[in-house]
Parts: C-alpha cells; sequence; structure tokens
C-alpha cells in the first residue's frame, strides 16, 4: 500500500467515525435534521447510507456539489441514457423519422380500428411515435431514480411543470419535447431565469402548445403573402399548393394564449399587476414568433420542384428546416406597443439586431424576466416546493430579493432559501405530501430497486400524474391537497405491495433489508414516526412501511 | 337570501320532525322516500369532436344533399337504409335506431348548434374549455362537474352523513379535466380493481386505520374515506350484479364502460355523477354514410346508452348528457370525411327530459347562416345546456357557482320542476 492509499483509508476512517457519531464533535441534531430535510426535498428521497455520506461530506459541501451538478460524476447514468435514440436527436430529425402517417396509412389505421369483423381485425399499423414517449418516461423516471445530480434532475422537472407543454397538442408537439427538455429546460435548471425563459419561449414545443406559432398581425393572409413572395411568375408554384395546403394557411389574427399565460403563469402571477391590454400589447410584440412545420416544407419542396431552386424567392430559399423556430417578419405586427407602462419600441433602439422584429419579443421577455412581480411569484413556488405549501412571507422577502440583486439567478435564489433560517424550522414543520412522481422515485431508491424500461410511468400515470401529459398549462399542483384522496390512497397502497412483492412492473426490485427498523429511521424523514405494526414480516412489512402516511410525507 | 336560508332550514327543521312523527306512526312513508334515490347525473364525451350532421341530419334541408356530396343520408322512409323521423324537417341517422324509441316515449331530447363561443378548431383547447366549463380561459384548476358536486354537497345539512365516496365516479383511466378539483371521486378504467386479494385486504385494513388515525386532518380524511370506498364496495359488491333480464349491451373490445357504470348505479354506492367516454369521433377519412366507420361509432354508442337506460331500469332516476368539444364541416372534404368545424349537436336523455323533439335553433344550411361560412354556428351556448340539466338532473338549488360569471338563458330541454 502506497502512503498515498494508507492516508486515503485513514481519512475514510476518520469519516466512518465521524458520520457513526463515534468522532470528536459528530455532527449536531441540527447537522441531522438538515441533512434529512435535504435529502427528502432536494433529492428524490434517501437511499439507504444517504445520511451518512452527506453527514460524512457536510450539507454545505453536499449542497454546494448539487448546485454545480457538472462536479458530480454521473457517467454510469449518462451512459446508459445514451441508449434511448430519440433522445440524442434533434426537432428535424425527429420529423424526418417519424413523417405524419400518410393518408393511406391513416385510413388503415381507423379501418382496423373500426372493424367489427373479427376476420378482418389484421394488426392496426401503430404510430412508431409512440417511441418517443416511452423513451420520454424512461429517462425522466431513471434519471430520478438513479442519477447522482439529483437536485438538477428535480429542478429540471420543477420547471418542466412550470413551463408545462401537453405531448399530445397536436401530431408534432411530441417530437419537439426530447430537444425541449433536453436543450431548453436543462441546461438553464439551475442558472438564469432570464435564459431559460427565452429558451422557453422560442422554443417550437411551447410555440406549439400555446399557440403562439399562429399568432400574426391582424388581417394577415398567408396565401396572399406566399403569392407576393412567389411575384409574377409564380404561377408554377402557386400551382403546386394544395388543398390541404390552403386549408393549413388558414391562420390568421392575434392568438393571445402565449402571451397570457406567459404573464399569467411564467413570470408576473396572476395577481402580478397586468391587464387584458397588456395582454393583447404582449401578444402583439410577439407575433411572428412561429414553428416551421412539416407541412411548409414540403410546400417549400413543390414548389422548388416546380420552378427549380434558382428561381425560388429568397424568403423561401431560406426557410429553416422543419422543427425549427422561424421568425416570419411579414406575420409580425410593427406598430408600437405599450406593456406594463414601457414603450417597447424604445427597447429596439438599443439593440444591434436592428433589422428583425424579434428584438420586441426578446425586450417583452428581459421586461417580465427582471419584473418584481416575477421575482416574488417565481420565488413563491420555489419556496412551495421545497420548504411549505405556505411559505412564511419573510422567507419570499429574501428570496424575491436575492432575485432582483441577481438578476435572477436561480442558483442563488436556490442559496438563499437552503440557507435561511427558516429551511429546517418551516421545512420540518410543513405537511408536504410525494407527488406520483416523487413516491415513485423515493420508494424504488430507498428500497434499492432499478428501473427497467417504460413501465413505470403508467404506475405514475395511474397514481394521477402521466408524465408528459398534463393538459392544463398550469402543470401539476404541488399543494398536498390535490394529491389526498380515497382514490389516491388506494392506488398508492397497491402501488407499494406491488413494489414490496416483487412485482411491479417496470421495476427490478432490490430485495429486503436485514434489519427493517434501523433501514426504515435510515430513509425516512422523520425517523420519530416511523409506523410498525408488530405482527407483520417480509413483504409485508415493507409494504405496510411505503403505504403508511409517514412514506407519503415529504 | 339570508331569508332564503333561515326558510331552508327551518324547513328541514320541520320537516325532519315531520318525518319523524311520519315514522313513529308508520313506517310506510318514511321507507318509500328513503327508498326513492336521489337523481344520478352521467356525462358521457365524444372526444374527437362528433359530426353533428351524421347523428341528426336535416333532411328537408335543400342544400343539405350538395354539400354533403356521397355522405348524404336517405330521407326517412326511403331507400335502403332509411333515415328515422325525429319531425320538424330532422332525421336520426339510421344507426341511432337503439335510441329512437326513446325519442319517440319522450325520454330523449335533441338539441341542434350547440358548442362553445370560443372559435378554437383544436381539440385539445376545445375539450379544456368544454371540461373546465370557461370557454377562453386555460387556467382554470377545476372541472365543471365538480364545480355541480360542490352544490350537491353544499345542500346536505349539517349533522347529515358525509357524501359517499364514490360520490362521483368516472370510467376512464385518470381523473377527467371535468371532474379535477372534486373530492369523494373515484377514477378507475376498471372498478375490478377494487376487489382485492385477501393478504392485500388484510394489509389494508390496518393502513386504513393507520390513515384514520393520523395527526394530520387530511391524512385521516383520505384514510376514512378509503375504508369507507373498500368497505362500501365490498359490502354492494355491484360487479355481481347481472344486466337486467334481455339487456344486451353491444360487443367490442373491451369491457364496455355503460355496462359497468349500470352495476354501480344500480347497487347502493351513492353515485351522483358520473363521467364515461368514447373516443374515434375525429372522422376526417372515409367517415361513410349510412354505413361505414362513424355508422359502427354510432351504433356501438347507441346501442350501448340503450341498453345501459333499460339495465338501470326506472329505480334511478338518471340523466345522460352527451358532450363533444366542437362539430365538424358541413361540407364532406377531399377524403370522404369532414374537417374541424364548430356546432355540433348534443343528446340528453331521462325521465326529467323534454324529449321527443328538437331542441335548439336551427339557422339552416344557407352559406350566410354558418359560421365562417362553412361549419354550424353555435346558438345553444353549452353551459347554459350544462347548467340546466345539471340542475334537474341534481336537484340543485345553487348554480352560480357552476360558470362563475356567466349568465345562462333557458334552453327548454328539461322539463319544469314538478312538486
Amino acid at each position: 500500500m502506497t502512503a498515498k492509499k494508507r492516508l486515503f483509508v485513514a481519512l475514510i476512517l476518520a469519516a466512518c467515525l465521524l458520520a457513526s457519531g463515534l468522532g470528536v464533535g459528530g455532527p449536531s441534531g441540527d447537522e441531522v435534521t438538515r441533512a434529512r430535510l435535504l435529502l427528502s426535498r432536494a433529492t428524490y428521497g434517501a437511499r439507504p447510507g444517504d445520511l451518512d455520506a452527506i453527514l460524512v461530506q457536510g450539507t454545505k459541501a453536499w449542497l454546494e456539489e448539487q448546485l454545480e451538478p457538472a462536479r458530480i460524476d454521473d457517467s454510469a447514468v449518462l451512459k446508459s441514457l445514451q441508449k434511448l435514440e430519440n433522445l440524442q436527436l434533434s426537432t428535424t430529425e425527429l420529423m424526418r423519422k417519424y413523417p405524419q402517417p400518410s393518408r393511406a396509412e391513416r385510413e388503415a389505421m381507423l379501418k382496423a380500428r373500426d372493424s367489427d369483423e373479427p376476420g378482418e381485425r389484421k394488426p392496426p399499423p401503430r404510430d412508431r411515435r409512440g417511441l418517443v414517449l416511452r423513451e420520454l418516461w424512461q429517462a425522466k423516471l431513471y434519471r430520478a431514480v438513479h442519477s447522482e445530480r439529483q437536485l438538477q434532475a428535480v429542478m429540471t422537472d420543477f420547471w418542466f411543470n412550470h413551463f408545462n407543454v401537453y405531448a399530445r397538442k397536436n401530431r408534432n408537439t411530441l417530437l419537439t419535447l426530447p430537444s425541449y427538455e433536453r436543450d431548453a429546460i436543462r441546461p438553464h435548471a439551475l442558472g438564469r431565469f432570464e435564459e431559460l425563459l427565452t429558451a422557453t419561449a422560442e422554443h417550437p414545443a411551447m410555440l406549439f402548445y400555446l399557440d403562439n406559432w399562429v399568432n400574426t398581425k391582424e388581417g394577415f393572409d398567408p396565401r396572399e403573402a406566399l403569392r407576393a413572395q412567389l411575384g409574377r411568375r409564380g404561377g408554377r408554384g402557386r400551382r403546386a399548393m394544395r388543398d390541404e395546403d390552403e386549408r393549413a394557411l388558414r391562420i390568421s389574427g392575434i392568438n393571445e394564449n402565449y402571451a397570457r399565460e406567459l404573464m399569467e403563469l411564467h413570470t408576473l402571477g396572476v395577481d402580478g399587476g397586468y391587464d387584458q391590454k397588456d395582454v393583447v400589447e404582449v401578444a402583439r410584440a410577439l407575433t411572428g414568433w412561429s414553428v416551421v412545420g412539416p407541412q411548409a416544407v414540403r410546400v417549400k419542396q413543390r414548389i422548388e420542384e416546380r420552378m427549380g431552386r434558382g428561381r425560388m424567392p429568397e424568403a423561401l430559399r431560406r426557410l429553416p428546416d422543419e422543427g425549427s423556430f422561424f421568425f416570419n417578419e411579414l406575420a409580425h405586427d410593427d406598430g408600437v406597443k405599450t406593456i406594463l407602462g414601457e414603450r417597447i419600441e424604445e427597447y429596439g433602439k438599443h439593440t444591434e439586431d436592428g433589422a428583425s422584429g424579434t428584438h420586441e419579443g426578446y425586450a417583452v421577455i428581459a421586461l417580465l424576466a427582471r419584473h418584481p412581480s416575477t421575482a416574488r411569484f417565481v420565488s413563491t413556488k420555489l419556496a412551495q416546493k421545497f420548504v411549505s405549501d405556505s411559505p412564511r412571507g419573510a422567507l419570499v422577502d429574501e428570496m424575491s430579493s436575492t432575485f432582483m440583486r441577481t438578476r435572477g439567478d436561480i442558483r442563488e435564489v436556490l442559496r438563499t432559501m437552503f440557507y435561511s433560517k427558516h429551511f429546517v424550522e418551516d421545512g420540518m414543520a410543513s405537511e408536504k405530501v410525494k407527488t406520483p412522481l416523487e413516491l415513485v422515485a423515493s420508494a424504488l431508491r430507498a428500497t434499492g430497486a432499478k428501473v427497467r424500461g417504460a413501465a413505470l410511468a403508467r404506475t405514475v400515470a395511474e397514481l394521477g400524474m402521466p408524465l408528459y401529459l398534463c393538459q392544463p398549462p398550469t402543470g401539476y399542483d404541488e399543494q398536498a391537497a390535490s394529491w389526498l384522496g380515497a382514490g389516491s390512497i388506494l392506488t398508492r397502497i397497491r402501488f407499494a405491495t406491488e413494489l414490496a412483492g416483487g412485482h411491479l412492473p417496470g421495476a427490478t426490485p432490490g430485495g429486503l433489508p436485514r434489519d427493517f427498523e434501523a433501514w426504515a429511521a435510515d430513509v425516512l424523514l422523520r425517523p420519530e414516526a416511523l409506523p410498525v405494526d408488530e405482527s407483520l414480516s417480509g413483504v409485508d412489512q415493507m409494504a405496510f412501511f411505503l403505504s403508511s402516511p409517514a412514506f407519503q410525507r415529504q | 337570501m339570508m331569508q332564503n336560508r333561515w326558510d331552508r332550514r327551518e324547513f328541514l327543521r320541520m320537516s325532519g320532525s315531520t318525518l319523524l312523527l311520519l315514522g313513529g306512526a308508520g313506517g310506510g312513508a318514511l321507507e318509500a322516500r328513503d327508498r326513492a334515490k336521489p337523481g344520478v347525473l352521467v356525462v358521457l364525451f365524444q372526444r374527437g369532436a362528433a359530426d353533428a350532421l351524421h347523428m341528426v341530419v336535416p333532411y328537408r334541408d335543400k342544400r343539405y344533399r350538395g354539400l354533403r356530396g356521397a355522405l348524404a343520408l336517405e330521407e326517412p322512409g326511403k331507400g335502403e337504409t332509411p333515415t328515422l323521423d325525429l319531425g320538424e324537417g330532422f332525421a336520426f341517422h339510421s344507426a341511432l335506431s337503439p335510441l329512437y324509441p326513446l325519442y319517440g316515449a319522450g325520454q330523449l331530447g335533441v338539441i341542434v348548434n350547440t358548442g362553445s363561443p370560443d372559435p378554437t378548431r383544436s381539440h385539445f383547447d376545445a375539450q379544456d374549455y368544454m371540461e373546465s366549463g370557461t370557454p377562453g380561459k386555460k387556467s382554470t384548476r377545476d372541472g365543471w362537474l365538480a364545480r355541480a358536486l360542490i352544490e350537491i354537497s353544499g345542500r346536505q345539512p349539517s349533522g347529515a352523513e358525509a357524501p359517499s365516496p364514490f360520490n362521483a365516479v368516472a370510467l376512464t383511466p385518470q381523473m377527467p379535466r371535468t371532474l379535477a378539483g372534486a373530492r369523494d371521486t373515484i377514477a378507475l378504467e376498471d372498478f375490478g380493481s377494487l376487489e382485492r386479494p385477501r393478504r392485500e385486504s388484510a394489509l389494508a385494513e390496518r393502513l386504513e386505520k393507520l390513515y384514520r388515525e393520523d395527526a394530520s386532518a387530511s391524512f385521516a380524511a383520505a384514510g376514512t374515506e378509503a375504508s369507507r370506498a373498500v368497505t362500501l364496495f365490498r359490502e354492494q359488491n355491484p360487479l355481481a350484479l347481472p344486466p337486467r333480464k334481455g339487456v344486451r349491451y353491444p360487443g367490442g373490445r373491451g369491457e364496455n364502460p355503460l355496462k359497468q357504470l349500470a352495476q354501480l348505479l344500480k347497487s347502493g354506492l351513492g353515485v351522483r355523477v358520473a363521467f364515461v367516454e368514447s373516443s374515434g369521433w375525429d372522422t376526417h377519412f372515409r367517415q361513410g354514410a349510412a354505413t361505414g366507420s362513424m355508422a359502427n361509432l354510432l351504433g356501438r354508442l347507441s346501442g350501448s346508452l340503450a341498453a345501459f337506460y333499460e339495465d338501470v331500469g326506472p329505480d334511478v332516476p338518471v340523466t345522460v348528457l352527451t358532450v363533444t368539444e366542437f362539430g365538424r364541416t358541413v361540407a364532406a372534404n377531399g377524403a370522404g370525411g369532414t374537417d374541424h368545424g364548430h356546432g355540433s349537436v348534443t343528446m340528453v336523455l331521462g325521465a326529467g327530459v323534454r324529449g321527443g323533439r328538437v331542441h335548439g335553433d336551427w339557422l339552416g344550411l344557407q352559406p350566410r347562416n354558418l359560421y365562417e361560412g362553412r361549419d354550424l354556428p353555435v346558438t345553444t351556448d353549452f353551459r347554459d345546456v350544462f347548467t340546466e340539466v345539471a340542475t334537474r338532473a341534481l336537484s340543485l338549488e345553487d348554480t352560480s357557482g357552476l360558470f362563475p360569471g356567466y349568465r345562462t338563458k333557458s334552453v327548454g330541454v328539461m322539463a319544469e320542476r314538478s312538486l
């Protein structure tokens, strides 16, 4: 053994002694409580041994590491996730890989579904896009249970829920989601709020989901615009248009959906001090923020075949690939806008990119991202997530002021929250209930079970939280009341029984602990609340524990 | 307002003592009153936007054949598969024949040109608005039927027994948006999953106790409800009830949700509102005419509904409301189907319905009377229909919370309250 190695072993031993409380000045009771609370709220739940590890490292060092996920080695998990091929592709690649089913294919699907005669029933052609959703499910569950970058996983889900997108909004939305989570959310989950907001605003997922892709200036006629582009000699190009293209182009006018939710749900909050006039003005500023759909590319290709690339108008030639953000200048409303009392035109003068109307949208995003109402709204939501369903004003004040001072540095706001004296005090006093995803992930982590495939997502859905399939833009509710009810308790009991019995679909069971009580005290937030039923043992004891109110609490 | 409330409380007190006296004098009257089950409202969502003109055919409109082309259906009494005359120039698609006797008996009414004031042609948005009951507003958290449920519970006199944990049921894999935010609601695709194996149930009893005795009120309440749900389900054992003699539900893949719903309603679970859904109504391609894919869907829908209504029988005063997010284009598209439109049609089935007639303002198929020149217009707001049907079906007294900020108008599809 080299000297270096000997020193290392000695350090490990010392650390073990410290952890077991035998060393000089072991962790204080406060430190243990803080560690338990961090494991409960800032991760998807404690695994056996996590508590000792975090105490050896010290809660501060552990937290600082979690706040800088790049410093944490997560290579094993990342390597496993590499196998999910669709999650590595861009939206353009996914749209090319999974083209919309042709009319004949869709007819065949309908026919197979409606056929009443058993003889006629062939296996229906499958919409292979479902695989994308299954990979998203698998990755979400895999990260929640196995990733070492736990806080990053928790925050990615938090922001996905905050900037919720429903996978089945239209035929293309699902294909935008791998990029949405990977490129727009995760890189900014602990970064700057303004960058996160911008990334979601420009992303095809959000543009589809909240309809901004069809938000145009009043009176805009896409057919007229295309004809004007094609010019006098564009007859051939015009003849390349088909009925379905004409139908697809029948979109025009202000669409306020995104503008409204941008203020109500993403930034200012419903009482954040805006009115209906602001909604319209924000919508106008964002006219023309759109997405190139597969249909637009098909029209372009048909026109190109007829006219030849050289004679195609410049604007058409420059049309980006399908699935990309696209600023449609022709659809943009150029007029002056006044939002929350500020003239947006003023911002344009300071941007270098004067030629593009997108600067108005960016100006609106900056205005909203830096607004005090946003600081308060986002801080409140974070405090509700990590501390208490009804956080005290003083904590929200501290967090909002950090938000304002650091121009929305999410990492700093989290620091303020986790290091606040209110975190442990109010966190322990509060009654937070695990959401279905949190329950399932924490149960797998506590029992050492492993995620296998995507089948577990069905369980999460049965518990009331279908992943990527939350319809309303509000996302799922964090409040305890939404997750407690007769039906949900019964489903939670069924889940626990299946997991304990080792027959939960989508999970490889981890086995039962030798010393049940020691194990339970290790993974529970409040070990004094350990539910024990003397008459139970083995699988029943485990099922009882995982179903108990104590394990539903976060 | 205050005056009314006092009156009601006083009435309850007085009627309570009257009932007690009656009970002392002779149990008959009290028993009879007990047996009269409260009304049940079933909402059936046709997901995908059902084509109104393939359900209720305006055969006398002279533009009908031209606009529908190959989709046009025969007149009543004509051709191989004649439509079924509803009067006033309207007819049912022949595939709706199982429901036709109920129309004749005045138990089934239809309302033409119903829908949402919101112009969206997105399934997602339109379903969302119809389920939350707030057209144009997406951030509403709860569903309209959940709000109706609150009106029922709100009417419970204090000290009355808590509502059944099966107060609302949805035969869907997840809680539908229509019932979001409701308490005492259970959503299960198959209620058979409540019949647990023995080993699990012993454990469950202990757990339910643990919940009931939890220090936190919300856990305790949930545990109590869960206990009651399981106990009640075991006592009532609804899934053992066979369909009424002679009732046959149409086949098809999987269990017929209406068949199971009938079992839940016939037992004493205390269901007041129920939600079921049927999918496949998004008929862009080859929807067929008298026969074909949409006719198959209609056949299954009407066969199931008629069987359900007969199965449940007169003992349970049930009202069924069919809804769909919007209608479809009047004209056929190039693929033998129809595209997303605006106004559609609603059916209401039940003893309290002014059935046997076509309700709603029909404006004809002249282009100037169509919405954006192509779709059926909406002349009856869905909220007017929902309010009237829910009010009568569930005997609601105060409906102001159903669609906040909306002033409802009378539709006339439900009979006046009889006293």
